[in-house]
Parts: C-alpha cells; sequence; structure tokens
C-alpha cells in the first residue's frame, strides 16, 4: 500500500516538475522573443529618423518649384500684356 | 612557354577573382507600402490623406495591434506618445486620438508634410506608417488624380501611393505647365519625374520613396496644384494581427 502512494507520488512529481520545466522555458523563451521585438522596435525607430529630413526635402522642392513656375508665370504674362499706349511696349 | 604562360595567367586569374569579389551587390533600397489607418476629421483612411483647409484637424489612428511608441512630425513639429495603443482585456483601447492644428505661415502653406509613425514591440508587429496633406488657398487649380487604378476629382492638392515604377497620370481641365529644370540643366531636386502626353495630362511614373510635383496654369489667373506621390518596394503582411 505504501509502495502504491510512494509510486503514485513519484510519478505525479515528475509529472509536476516536467510541467514546471515546462513553464519555465516557455516564459524564458516568451520573455526572449518579447526583448528582441522591442530591440527590433528601437531599430526601427533609428533608422526612420530621417524622415524630418525627408519632410523638410519635400517642403524645399515644392518651393524650388514655385519660383520656378512664378518666373514662368512673368513670363507668360509679359508675351500676352497688350502693347503699352504709345507704340512702345 | 608553359611555364610562362601559368606566370602570365595565374595572377591575372587571381585578380580578376579578387575583383569579382568586392563588387558592390545592387540591392534595392526597401520602402514599406504606407498602411496606418484611422480617420481625418472623420473621414476614413489609409497610408495617404488629403485634409481639409480647416487649420484644425482631428487625427484618429487605430491599431489591431500595440503601439507602444508613436511620432507625429511635419515640417516644423515632433511630437512622441508612448504606450498610445495598449490593448488589456480590461482596458481595451483600440484608437489614439490626435488633434492636428496647424501653425500659421509654416505648416498651412499646402505643402508641408505630415507624417505619422507608430512602432510596436508585440512580436511580429512591426511598424506602420502614413502620409498626410491639407489643402492649402495657395493650390487651388482643379485636378484629377488617376493613382494605382482610382480616379478622384481634387482641388489644388493630392497624394497618390503605389507601386514604385507603376504608371500614374494626373490630368487637367486647362493647360498647364511643370516647373523647367534648373539654369545650369540639372534637374530640380525631389521633383516627379513624367512628361505631358497632351497639354492637360502628366504622366509620371512613381518614385522609390517620394516625389513632389507642382502644375500651375498658363491661363490668367495662375493657379497652383501640388501633388505627392509615394512608391513603395514592399508590402507587410497583416492579416494575423
Amino acid at each position: 500500500m505504501i509502495s502504491l502512494i510512494t509510486s503514485i507520488l513519484g510519478v505525479f512529481g515528475a509529472g509536476l516538475g516536467s510541467l514546471l520545466s515546462w513553464a519555465v522555458s516557455w516564459f524564458e523563451a516568451r520573455k526572449a522573443a518579447e526583448q528582441q521585438a522591442a530591440n527590433q522596435m528601437d531599430a526601427d525607430i533609428s533608422a526612420h529618423a530621417q524622415d524630418g529630413v525627408i519632410s523638410v526635402g519635400d517642403m524645399d522642392s515644392a518651393l524650388a518649384q514655385m519660383d520656378n513656375l512664378k518666373v514662368q508665370a512673368e513670363q507668360l504674362d509679359s508675351m500676352s500684356a497688350p502693347p503699352a499706349p504709345g507704340g512702345k511696349p | 612557354m608553359r611555364a610562362s604562360a601559368i606566370g602570365v595567367f595565374a595572377p591575372l586569374f587571381f585578380i580578376l577573382a579578387c575583383t569579382g569579389a568586392n563588387l558592390p551587390s545592387i540591392a534595392p533600397p526597401v520602402v514599406y507600402e504606407l498602411d496606418l489607418s484611422g480617420s481625418l476629421d472623420g473621414a476614413a483612411w489609409e497610408g495617404i490623406a488629403v485634409g481639409s483647409a480647416d487649420s484644425k484637424h482631428d487625427i484618429r489612428i487605430e491599431s489591431k495591434t500595440d503601439v507602444n511608441y508613436m511620432t507625429i512630425q511635419s515640417c516644423h513639429r515632433f511630437e512622441k506618445y508612448e504606450d498610445v495603443i495598449i490593448d488589456h482585456w480590461y482596458r481595451p483601447k483600440r484608437g489614439f486620438e490626435y488633434s492636428y492644428t496647424e501653425s500659421p505661415g509654416i505648416e498651412d502653406t499646402g505643402y508641408c508634410v505630415l507624417r505619422l509613425s507608430a512602432f510596436s514591440k508585440q512580436v511580429g508587429a512591426g511598424e506602420a506608417y502614413g502620409l498626410m496633406l491639407f489643402h492649402s488657398p495657395g493650390f487651388t487649380l482643379p485636378g484629377e488624380n488617376i493613382c494605382n487604378g482610382a480616379d478622384g476629382a481634387t482641388a489644388g492638392t493630392s497624394i497618390c501611393q503605389s507601386m514604385t515604377g507603376l504608371v500614374q497620370r494626373l490630368r487637367f481641365k486647362e493647360q498647364v505647365v511643370t516647373a523647367t529644370k534648373n539654369s545650369d540643366g540639372t534637374s530640380l531636386k525631389g521633383q516627379c519625374s513624367g512628361a505631358f502626353i497632351d497639354a492637360t495630362t502628366f504622366q509620371y511614373t512613381m518614385p522609390v520613396g517620394e516625389c513632389v510635383a507642382v502644375f500651375m496654369s498658363t491661363a490668367k489667373p495662375h493657379r497652383y496644384y501640388i501633388h505627392l506621390a509615394y512608391g513603395f518596394t514592399k508590402t507587410q503582411y497583416r492579416g494575423s494581427q
């Protein structure tokens, strides 16, 4: 009877031990994956630090194009302007 | 004779082999599709959006995954927010509300791009981005943005997102011109590369990343139109998120 109880407890203990071992390894793996994801997030943030440069680059490009177009507008307007009174343009 | 031939070709082979090993690999740059989504002034948006000419905008960002770090960046401001979307079972929070008030004279010009970047440290979630441009009284020329299978009438401002290398068009009701090259013959930096296929239709190829094209009507009063194009080289699968 005692040996039966001992063997049942042994089997139960071994099962509990392996369950605990699995739980510990699962938590460790999850923690490692989360740490890796956090490191990746830091790397992603650093990699996109140049967005500000791009943003100002778009603005600079738009401004340069508008300056160019304003010159073209003046040229177009001068070509289509009616001659000044007195015959001289 | 044989020994001298080996003497000539062996060093040559060695040099060629070493040169080949040092050739630079030409890998295309990775530019991800913009797929951050939510609503702008009550209208749904995904990736790109054009906002109204109002100076104040309500922006909502929605995400199925946690957003641990969020940046909002314009030509003028940089703001960061931490843990904006954290989904607890007892406190579900899927969205982030942001009120954007344009800074007069700097952000209300019509060419100040607003960039939204969301980062997650949730395993496999990665990052997501969005771009916004806002109508302005300086850009009022009506146009038609023929972009990525859609055809939409716009007034003065448009954005297009599609894969790099694909062909898109902008159509106007009157004759327009684009900015020409610099006086020294060089191209204007950041200008979209394209050409007019007729007096009112401009055709361009999606760039790698971003480009800007400004148009002006040739007839008086000269009105302007601004277009921002974003070409991506890679998309991210979000199905499981």
